[in-house]
């Protein structure tokens, strides 16, 4: 492969040496200095890690880091859009469903990428899309609460705010 | 904002947390995330024996690997730790133990090069049998894992018995059970297995070691404790306290998984090799099951004599814990399950013993529940037996037998109406379940429910001390600083709120550091046992009393009156006598200046302690006051079984608890469904399976499975809480974040016997095993079975 | 951490082929939800991943005439939406939808599922019921064709020579008579492996006297077999619970499982497999109620 990783990260581009081996997860968390996407068992068993790759919810301790060029990535420190939560964000907060936080970025960003594809799941969809998705903490009811919570106000804020560009759609 | 005292103050409130927004954009930060300039990274080397005799090591080959600069064994690093026994190598030396005990640490600047080091390491060990479980460990030609037991130092309230692998055991008596028995109408002996079980913490162990001189350690770590840590390592290294500066950012998780000490005592061995360098050590996921600690472990064999009626007239329980290879971590959790064997039953003769084993397998500590769970899983199936035997409804069977204000409990305390409605919480579970329709319309799935009661009460130090520092900053807001450490279940917001309330102030006034720093933090013993609201909170009260009399102070100064004659309410003092001389907080916050510009006083600040009342280590009879509090509680379980594939579907599961006071209703229900979640995996799905050799077979999250998001769907559940005011507790609170683990499991279980007529004695309830006892069971057998102790529905009592 | 390794992300299958053959150290790389696991556990060292998600035409999903291609880097979530595999191939779908999990899926390939070649394998165990046959394509020369049956040789072996790759999968005589469905049991509901499965494939499934039963199972046996007599007591012939009950005995006779399995026991897989078939059967609309 030529010298150098060119990928986009949160909209930002960056460039990473090419030829050592490693994960994206890796890549993000110790050269782009993005510790905000977790590793929580490294073998793609927990979701702690979620990013998504070109709009896609993946586990980034199970790509490449060379898979990535000319690749788009979204990690959690490019949700909340200068300094404001995102609606999910926002309805983890209120709903209680952050309790130690170590899996709430990969269910957060599970979330964005399942609301991106699908804006309104049911609640069957819901679960499918986060039953790889470890919590030990939660007992999952609260981040349920949240992402229906989220759904309805991404819904709303749609149906009024046309074009607008705060909530990362 | 004027508040009153109570009712309407931030206690009670669901506040939202403080760190929810930090933790949601990724902005928190854990020991992993932390990395310091020249760093070098650990690899452990670990033994794949379970026990054997450490002939040889050399470290040449893996020295030569290019990028790694030490290799750390037992031999530059001969510590042995331990504050009840003091018998855990941190290193292995002579021999390993378990497998997977850490033989060697590899230090290199670039991981992948630490493990390929790690790979090259070579040892010669000679194999030893292994005792791998307690029925092996306890045979009397048991190989002994510790042969030196009688010469170890451990504290004079722990029994052990050397030339055995027992080095431990709590026993109680009361009367003469076996007399008692005799004379029983119904009498029944059982065995019940709680296997090992693993945290999984989604944060893995962490720790970062930093000598910065040979009497100068700085560690980060994802530890519950940090004095602990501080002072097991300043005694490691035999140094002052303050020569060791431990540092805990959040912790993605604990469970009683990163309390006492885990890799910290390895990874601030390794770091001395290489003074000047931090090193950094995260345990990877497979790690998690064999690198720190393990939790459960017990088959408890209970034997119990009834009248007619199913009154307790005696019981005898014994209880042996796999407590793994090194003792000190377990043997708390052992003195714990001993002192509640019983359950919350009043058993007028009794005979308990409750024994710590060394095995040849990584080592149990405290996890959720902390012994509570496994002796509640055995007393509470053996009711369930006991229930069958004599054709009563199980939950009459609990009414009769339940603890009431007056009985004395195992450890010879009396319970009292103070500490809580045991007799309401099981009614409140009653009426809960009975909402739920028994009948399914498949022939092929059947249902059934069952409560059970619990009782729990933290099980720690007699002396386990707590402390609050609260300093007033120079806008009126409060800096509230101490070493309870924040690990998911709403520390820093609960305790801002009890600040809060006892300032008269609202919340957002009051900020929890975020972190702790044994350098600054006032000392706490251990965030464990539930206990931080409650202790931590106690102190706060303290120094939220004492920060408002050093207020009165300046703004007597200010005002010139005596400090007596000063009112306060959170916002503005005053004269009494002439309330319309009035100042705000903020002017006399940090001195009193006066409008000629001359100064007096000082900065607002103040110190709070707590120490639980009256504690005393037991007697030879088991007797004392063992227990500082208890919390009572109920839970319960509507399953459906399928016949034909074994599978157990959860209808509804219920918790009611006497909480004292409830500080906030949404983190209380976090910590209550999650603990129920934990219990829903080990009723249902983990255990930890162990190989011939001693090996964990299973050290993945792909064959160790706990509970998933699928897992709950249409499940419903309950959380009631009950608040009779604890006189201990701040504003009443009592302890509550374990007790949601404590009888879950059962309920499970016994839902599932009154389901299908199958007894299943062993944890976890997999298909698979629930299967095979359907086959095992004559259809008939099954209904007879049901038809003898259900009712139909659990009926709420006076109905 | 991973050992070292060199990058190459070709753009057509012959040269996919040919840096396959180039060194033994070379590896492909489809969804890297098996290749990675097996790096990090230092398992695999690779000299050379061939990421094969460069070359176009080996993802997506076509049909023509009664054939239905799945191209090798068909990813599980494709697979799960695909319209062209609703109604009769459904058991490919069911099997789509118990993978792994979301992330999984959308990473990880059915090429890849089948080379992997796990006793378990979620596309594994309906294609064998389905006939499949597995599309391979070396450096030089035509790709050739061959059976599932014989593409799968062994737990994590299978008859791809050096250089080559699984460029399809193709599955014959899909009209509109094909009924199928998949079934497994397994720890959680969540993300799990399966501890058991089964496959059913009916082809002619409206006609009873000329119904064909196809049957494969998951975690058996070392590679899914094809329990012929089972399927030969199930076509042919009207379904009544008896004849069910008799092609459930002779379903898991002969069968022995692994007693070293984490996920079941033996004696769980054989009792569980003839009240799966018998259920999906039912599902399936192919048995007769007479009343009950």
């Amino acid at each position: 492969m030529r010298g150098a990783i060119q990928v986009q990260i949160n909209g930002r581009a960056y460039s990473f040496d090419a030829n050592r081996p490693r994960s994206l997860l890796a890549l993000l968390r110790d050269e782009a200095g993005l510790t905000g996407t977790k590793e929580g068992c490294g073998n793609g068993e927990c979701g702690a890690c979620t990013v998504l790759v070109d709009g896609l919810a993946v586990r980034s301790c199970l790509v490449l880091a060379q898979e990535v060029d000319g690749c788009a990535v979204e990690t959690i420190e490019g949700l909340a859009a200068g300094g404001q939560l995102h609606p999910i964000q926002q309805a983890f907060v209120e709903t209680a469903a952050v309790q130690c936080g170590y899996c709430a970025p990969g269910f957060i960003m599970a979330v964005h990428g399942l609301l991106g594809c699908n804006p309104r799941p049911s609640a069957d969809e819901v679960r499918q899309a986060l039953g790889g998705h470890l919590c030990r903490c939660t007992g999952y009811e609260a981040i349920e609460r949240a992402v229906r919570l989220a759904v309805e106000r991404l819904g709303a804020a749609k149906a009024t705010v046309l074009g607008s560009t705060d909530h990362g759609l | 904002m004027k508040q009153p005292s109570t009712g309407n103050g931030p206690v009670g409130r669901s506040t939202l947390r403080v760190d929810a927004a930090e933790k949601a954009t990724g902005q928190a930060r854990f020991v992993a995330d932390l990395s310091l300039p020249g760093q070098l990274h650990a690899f452990v080397f670990r033994s794949p024996h379970a026990h054997a005799r450490i002939r040889a090591i050399d470290t040449r080959a893996a020295l030569a690997v290019e990028g790694v600069w030490e290799v750390v064994t037992g031999a530059e690093a001969p510590f042995v730790i331990g504050e009840c026994i003091r018998d855990h190598s941190v290193l292995a030396r002579h021999k390993v133990r378990f497998v997977g005990e850490p033989v060697a640490v590899v230090l290199a600047r670039d991981p992948g090069a630490a493990a390929r080091g790690a790979e090259a390491v070579q040892v010669e060990y000679e194999e030893l049998p292994a005792a791998l479980d307690v029925s092996h460990a306890l045979a009397a030609d048991a190989p002994l894992v510790h042969e030196d037991l009688g010469s170890y130092r451990i504290l004079p309230t722990f029994h052990p018995e050397p030339g055995s692998n027992v080095y431990h055991s709590y026993r109680a008596e009361r009367g003469d059970p076996d007399a008692s028995i005799a004379g029983a109408a119904v009498v029944h002996e059982g065995t019940y297995v709680y296997p090992h079980l693993a945290h999984v913490q989604l944060e893995p162990h962490g720790a970062i070691a930093w000598w910065r001189g040979p009497a100068d350690l700085t560690l980060w770590c994802s530890a519950q404790s940090p004095h602990t840590v501080r002072k097991v390592l300043a005694e490691m290294f035999e140094l002052p306290l303050t020569a060791v500066q431990v540092i805990v950012p959040y912790i993605g998780g604990g469970f009683g998984g990163k309390s006492d000490t885990t890799i910290e005592p390895l990874v601030a061995a390794a770091a001395r090799r290489v003074i000047g360098h931090p090193v950094k050590l995260v345990l990877s996921r497979e790690e998690m099951f064999f690198g720190t600690l393990l939790g459960r472990g017990a088959e408890v064999r209970i034997r119990s004599g009834h009248d007619s009626d199913g009154r307790f007239l005696g019981a005898v329980a014994e209880l042996a814990f796999a407590c793994g290879a090194y003792g000190e971590y377990g043997i708390n959790v052992v003195e714990g399950a001993g002192h509640v064997a019983l359950g919350p039953y009043n058993v007028p003769a009794f005979r308990v013993a409750s024994k710590a084993v060394y095995t040849n397998t990584p080592f149990i500590g405290a996890f959720r529940g902390y012994g509570h769970p496994e002796a509640h899983w055995a007393m509470e199936r053996h009711l369930d037996h006991v229930a069958e035997r004599l054709g009563l409804d199980p939950t009459e069977l609990r009414r009769r037998n339940l603890l009431r204000p007056g009985d004395r409990h195992v450890t010879g305390q009396e319970v009292e109406t103070s500490h809580g409605d045991l007799r309401g919480c099981l009614e409140a579970a009653a009426a809960s379940l009975a909402t739920v329709d028994l009948a399914s319309p498949d022939p092929e799935r059947v249902r059934g429910v069952a409560l059970c009661p619990l009782m729990k009460a933290p099980v720690m130090a007699t002396n386990a001390s707590s402390s609050a520092f609260l300093k007033l900053n120079g806008d009126g807001s409060v800096d509230l600083v101490v070493s309870g450490t924040e690990m998911g279940q709403g520390s820093r917001t609960a305790l801002a709120q009890i600040a809060a309330e006892a300032l008269e102030v609202a919340v957002e006034r009051v900020s929890t550091s975020r972190l702790v720093d044994t350098a600054v933090s006032p000392y706490e013993w251990q965030s464990v046992g539930s206990t931080t609201t409650w202790k931590v909170g106690q102190a706060i009260r303290q120094a939220a009393a004492e920060l408002i009399v050093r207020l009165k102070a300046n703004a007597g100064l200010r005002l010139g009156v005596p400090p007596e004659q000063v009112g306060y309410d959170g916002d503005e003092l005053w004269d009494c006598q002439s309330p319309a001389r009035r100042v705000r907080v903020a002017e006399v916050a940090l001195n009193a200046l006066h409008p000629d510009g001359h100064a007096e006083g000082g900065p607002v600040a103040a110190f709070g302690v707590f120490t639980p009342s009256g504690l005393t280590w037991p007697d030879a009879q088991g007797r004392g006051r063992l227990a500082a509090e208890w919390t009572f509680g109920c839970q319960g379980a509507v399953v459906e079984v399928d016949r034909g594939t074994g599978e157990i579907r959860v209808l509804k599961l219920v918790t009611a608890m006497d909480v004292g006071r409830v500080v906030n209703p949404a983190l209380a229900r976090g910590q209550v469904a999650g603990a129920m979640v934990q219990s829903l995996g080990a009723a249902l799905m983990e255990q930890v399976v162990y190989g011939g050799d001693g090996a964990i077979r299973n050290p993945s999250l792909t064959d160790y499975k706990i509970p998933t998001a699928e897992d709950l769907a249409g499940v419903e559940l309950e959380v009631i809480f009950l608040e009779t005011p604890f006189d201990e507790g701040p504003f009443g609170a009592r302890c509550l974040a374990e007790h949601g683990a404590v009888a879950l499991a059962p309920a499970v279980a016994n839902a599932v016997r009154q389901a299908t007529g199958c007894h299943l004695d062993r944890m976890p309830l997999t298909a698979d095993t629930v299967l095979a006892a359907l086959l095992a069971l004559d259809r008939a057998e099954q209904e007879r079975s049901r038809a003898a102790t259900r009712q139909g529905r659990l009926e709420p009592a006076g109905v | 951490m991973f050992e070292p390794y060199r990058y190459a992300r070709p753009r057509d299958p012959r040269e996919a082929a040919a840096l396959l053959a180039s060194e033994p150290g070379a590896k492909a790389l489809a969804g890297g939800t098996d290749l990675l696991v097996e790096m990090r556990a230092r398992n695999l060292r690779p000299s050379l991943v061939v990421d094969l998600k460069g070359i176009a035409g080996l993802r997506g999903i076509s049909r023509a005439g009664g054939r239905v291609r799945i191209g090798a880097l068909t990813t599980v979530s494709d697979v799960l939406s695909s319209p062209r595999l609703a109604g009769g191939l459904a058991a490919l779908r069911d099997a789509a939808a118990v993978f792994g999990c979301h992330e999984i899926r959308n990473r990880a390939t059915v090429g890849g599922n089948l080379a992997n070649a796990s006793p378990g394998a979620e596309f594994s165990v309906p294609l064998m019921a389905f006939d499949a046959e597995v599309v391979v394509q070396g450096s030089e020369g035509p790709a050739r064709s061959l059976p599932l049956g014989s593409f799968l040789l062994g737990p994590g072996r299978t008859a791809l020579g050096p250089g080559e790759l699984v460029t399809a999968v193709e599955i014959p005589g899909v009209d509109q008579d094909l009924r199928s469905a998949y079934r497994r049991r397994a720890r959680t509901r969540g993300m799990d492996l399966a501890s058991v499965s089964l496959a059913v494939v009916a082809r002619r499934a409206g006609d009873p006297a000329r119904r064909q039963v196809a049957l494969s199972m998951g975690a058996v046996a070392g590679v899914p077999p094809r329990p012929a007599a089972a399927e030969a007591e199930l076509s042919g012939a009207t379904l009544t619970r008896e004849r069910v009950a008799r092609a459930g005995e002779l379903l898991v006779a002969g069968l022995a499982p692994r007693a070293t399995s984490l996920r079941a026991t033996p004696g769980y897989k054989l009792a569980v497999l003839p009240v799966l078939l018998e259920r999906i059967l039912c599902d399936l609309g192919l048995v007769e109620e007479d009343g009950s």
